[in-house]
């Protein structure tokens, strides 16, 4: 076993982690404000691939940084738009139906990229193309450890918002309590909308990080449900769940690949998922059986 | 007429808040016990360790001589017990009288294939639940609604419902969980004369109330609770006057005032 | 609306559609809208399936496409590679599919919420993922072929308007049994545990039993249009049970009227034949499809069943009110 070969997957493993941590993370923020899963997560991940790749790198030539601003803007826009045809209308019904809605939300965007960018895989360089980074005998994608800077970045961002700034105080009381935030003066709605916004970002933000490592195509909506499978298995509702299920999913997502089966790759990491749900549904970090969920 | 229900040192801890302390509590068959205490003193959660919502963190439950502390809930129900809950728990999309016929599930005995199959057993035993779905609305006055939706019902009537949903167990005991809460006066008189004719019918009877009026004329013996302990056990003559409960619910200096310029 | 007026509903539109798909081949001859008429019939049974345990129990099963494939595979498998006389492949894929649903279901519905759907979402991947790779035993991407059609009593189902009438028979027989457990015991109970599990525990009903219960049944009936799928088309391949099929049916139902027997039968016809018709818009179709869907989840719940029930009622209380108008003037 080549310690080099180790390490390089570990890093690879660790940036696909991180990727799903961000998706993993949009759903906990949509499910501890409202209840439900938002099983459409995953095709805002592609759309914003799409955005980024066919739109914004490759025709308007637009650098990192401008690609995320214009990502960040359209998605913000989209999950404000979603929580308002998805959500809002639905949100005295029961919670299946939401998640009902969220589905028929996925198969639209998933048929709606179809006709905005054509039916072909796109690529895109990214900021730092093919690159590699070498340290010694083990060689890095520079994509990759860009993937867990930013991410990095990001938890941290977060982690400030929601501690630090009133904003996120406010979501934090509408996601434990929505009926006190009420009483207390806190205008929900526009609160849920804003969780909806931050969620959507995120997996904007997936999506551009992605992009550059695989072909942007339809199967990315992968991303979503393995993201969802690493809510499950941090422990469901949990944030650092959701951060500790991401990376270890794509770790041993990688692991698997290299050393196992890379045909079996996706099964087996659903069987992990199953045998979660089986064994310890409450996830790693979870608290009570049954109760998260 | 023996002991129907052994309550025997029970804790529940939640989390490090300690809803139940100790509790001791002992109900003769036919009874009608009343069980009272100030808000948060733990007599919801008490009855729902009973029923077997969520298990005791110590003690045994030992209902009929059987001890059903590790049964879950729907075991103890087949074995007698049963429940309304202080929020209202119908099913909104059934009527008055599925409620009733769904709670006979339990006692069916035709199997799946004489039911699901045409048979004759099957029919015949369908035929017994809607007569004995009637007749349990019958003796609640609700017979006339047995074809509306439950939840169209005003809100006497649905709590009505709710006790006739418990009956239709065929209970030997049932736990009634704030029956009078958001009655009117008049309500609570019918309320009285249902619970005395369901103890006509050999049914123990449990009540958690706040409803002092009703407390006071239909229960033969009160325990009171606060702060998930037993701080008085009596009849009603004796729990009215007695000083620690008239603190608990009034607070100490309340009741010292009170002490002061009542005697 | 009382229990015999929704009965006498439901009859109604069962005879209307049954009559339809029995009178239809008549009028379609050629092979393409004969095969949707067929895959109709069997998309039928399937929701009937998935009404059990998402419509009586509510609990939502984002994997009645892989349930119905590894039925489709099991008959297959043993009707080919085992050479079994084809029931005896049927019975056993009812088995199988079976056993996979008291396996999976039971540890997942004995939480409450939403685990069933997470373990059908992520089964649905497995499944795919497997019949798609392990070639050796599923034949990989090209899947199976050759796949027997059956015979009863020396008749031969080679033609297909014949094996057409076969499924139509089955798919009313299995109607007929859905609403016989609608109506009874089990169906009250597992009503009761879709609208308040902690009530119907508390009213002594074992809720995982119900559900697992209702999961089965969904499995049986997903098996049965699983073995009809592969024995009309006589091949199977992975791709065709996709996680989009599985949503489909549950679309389907949610049309027709979720809940509703007739409403599954009703909805798998209506949106069968409506996907086919609308196939030359590609794309398109589906991005009107899903919204439409989320339309019809926010204005009418209850879909097409619902739709007919209230117009019912409407029309039911007018005439009443005109019988009173009358007898007032009298």
């Amino acid at each position: 076993m080549n310690v080099a070969v180790l390490v390089q997957q570990l890093i690879n493993g660790l940036a696909m982690g991180c990727i799903y941590s961000l998706v993993a993370l949009g759903y906990t923020f949509i499910w501890n404000a409202v209840g439900i899963v938002n099983l459409a997560q995953g095709d805002f991940v592609t759309m914003a691939a799409f955005l980024y790749a066919a739109t914004l790198s490759n025709k308007l030539g637009f650098g990192f940084g401008l690609s995320l601003l214009g990502v960040a803007a359209f998605m913000s826009v989209f999950g404000m738009g979603a929580e308002r045809v998805v959500y809002s209308p639905l949100k005295d019904a029961h919670p299946r139906a939401v998640m009902l809605s969220t589905m028929a939300l996925g198969i639209f965007l998933s048929n709606l990229y179809i006709i905005v960018w054509g039916p072909y895989p796109v690529t895109t360089a990214g900021p730092f193309g093919q690159g590699v980074i070498h340290f010694g005998e083990v060689s890095i994608l520079k994509q990759n450890l860009f993937v867990i800077v930013i991410t990095g970045i990001l938890l941290i961002l977060q982690w400030l918002f929601f501690r630090r700034t009133t904003l996120g105080k406010t979501m934090r009381a509408v996601a434990q309590d929505r009926e006190a935030a009420t009483l207390m003066g806190i205008e929900t709605h526009r609160t849920i909308a804003i969780t909806f916004a931050n969620s959507s970002i995120l997996a904007g933000i997936a999506g551009i990080l992605l992009a550059p490592l695989f072909m942007v195509s339809v199967d990315l909506g992968m991303v979503g449900s393995k993201g969802f499978a690493s809510c499950v298995i941090g422990g469901f509702g949990s944030i650092i769940g959701a951060t500790v299920g991401g990376i270890l999913l794509g770790t041993i997502e990688i692991f698997v690949a290299s050393f196992l089966s890379s045909r079996y790759k996706d099964a087996i990491v659903f069987l992990i998922l199953i045998f979660f749900l089986l064994v310890r549904p409450q996830g790693i970090l979870g608290k009570k059986a049954g109760e998260s969920l | 007429m023996g002991t129907i229900l052994e309550v025997s040192r029970v804790s529940k801890n939640f989390e490090g808040v300690q809803a139940l302390t100790n509790l001791d509590l002992s109900v003769s068959e036919g009874e009608i016990r009343a069980i009272i205490g100030p808000n948060g003193s733990g007599k919801t959660t008490l009855i729902n360790v009973i029923t077997g919502i969520f298990p005791p963190s110590s003690g045994r439950i030992i209902f009929n001589g059987e001890d059903v502390t590790n049964f879950p809930a729907y075991h103890r129900v087949r074995r007698g017990m049963a429940r309304t809950f202080q929020n209202l728990r119908l099913f909104p999309t059934m009527s008055v009288i599925e409620h009733i016929l769904a709670a006979q599930y339990i006692h069916a005995k035709v199997g799946l294939f004489g039911t699901i199959l045409p048979s004759k057993e099957g029919s015949l035993e369908e035929a017994q639940m809607y007569e004995r779905a009637m007749e349990i609305l019958s003796f609640v006055d609700l017979a006339d609604r047995a074809a509306m939706p439950a939840v169209s019902l005003p809100y006497g009537q649905r709590r009505v419902l709710e006790i006739a949903r418990a009956l239709a167990a065929d209970p030997k005991i049932v736990f009634l969980d704030e029956p009078a809460a958001g009655l009117s006066a008049d309500e609570i008189n019918s309320l009285e004369k249902l619970l005395r004719r369901i103890q006509e019918r050999g049914i123990t009877i449990c009540l958690v109330e706040h409803r002092m009026m009703l407390v006071m004329s239909v229960a033969e013996k009160i325990t009171v609770l606060n702060y998930g302990e037993k701080i008085a056990e009596g009849p009603p003559e004796k729990i009215k006057d007695d000083p620690e409960v008239i603190e608990a619910y009034l607070g100490r200096e309340l009741a010292s005032e009170l002490d002061k310029s009542g005697e | 609306m009382t229990e015999a007026r929704k009965r006498e509903l439901e009859r109604t539109v069962s005879i209307i559609v049954f009559v339809l798909l029995t009178l239809a081949p008549i009028f379609v001859r050629s092979q393409y809208p004969f095969f949707v008429l067929c895959l109709a019939v069997i998309n039928g049974i399937a929701v009937m399936g998935l009404n059990f345990i998402f419509g009586f129990a509510g609990q939502l099963h984002m994997g009645v496409a892989a349930f119905l494939g590894i039925g489709s595979y099991a008959f297959s498998l043993a009707a080919v590679k085992y050479g079994w006389n084809w029931w005896a492949a049927a019975i056993l894929s009812i088995i199988v599919v079976g056993i996979f649903s008291l396996f999976l279901g039971f540890p997942t519905l004995r939480l409450k919420r939403y685990y069933l759907a997470i373990m059908t979402i992520g089964f649905q991947e497995i499944t795919r993922s497997v019949l798609m790779n392990w070639s050796s035993f599923t034949g990989g991407v090209f899947g199976i072929q050759n796949i027997p059609r059956p015979s009863l009593f020396g008749l031969q189902f080679t033609d297909n308007r014949l094996f057409y009438y076969l499924a139509l028979i089955l798919s009313i027989l299995l109607y007929l049994l859905a609403i016989r457990i609608e109506r009874s015991r089990f169906g009250r109970a597992l009503r009761a545990v879709r609208d308040d599990e902690l009530a119907a525990e508390a009213m002594g009903m074992n809720s995982t039993f119900l559900k697992v219960f209702a999961f089965i049944w969904c499995g049986a009936y997903s098996a049965v249009a699983g073995t009809l799928y592969a024995s009309f088309q006589q091949y199977v391949s992975p791709e065709l049970y996709t996680s989009a099929y599985s949503f489909s049916f549950v679309s389907m139902l949610v049309f027709g009227g979720i809940g509703s027997v007739p409403g599954a039968v009703l909805g798998a016809t209506a949106l069968t034949v409506l996907m086919e018709l609308l196939r030359f818009m590609k794309q398109w179709y589906l991005v009107i499809y899903a919204a439409a869907i989320i339309v019809i989840i926010v204005y009418e719940p209850y879909g097409l069943m619902g739709i007919l029930t209230r117009m019912r009622t409407k029309r039911l209380a007018a005439a009443e009110l005109s019988e009173g108008a009358r007898d007032a003037s009298l």
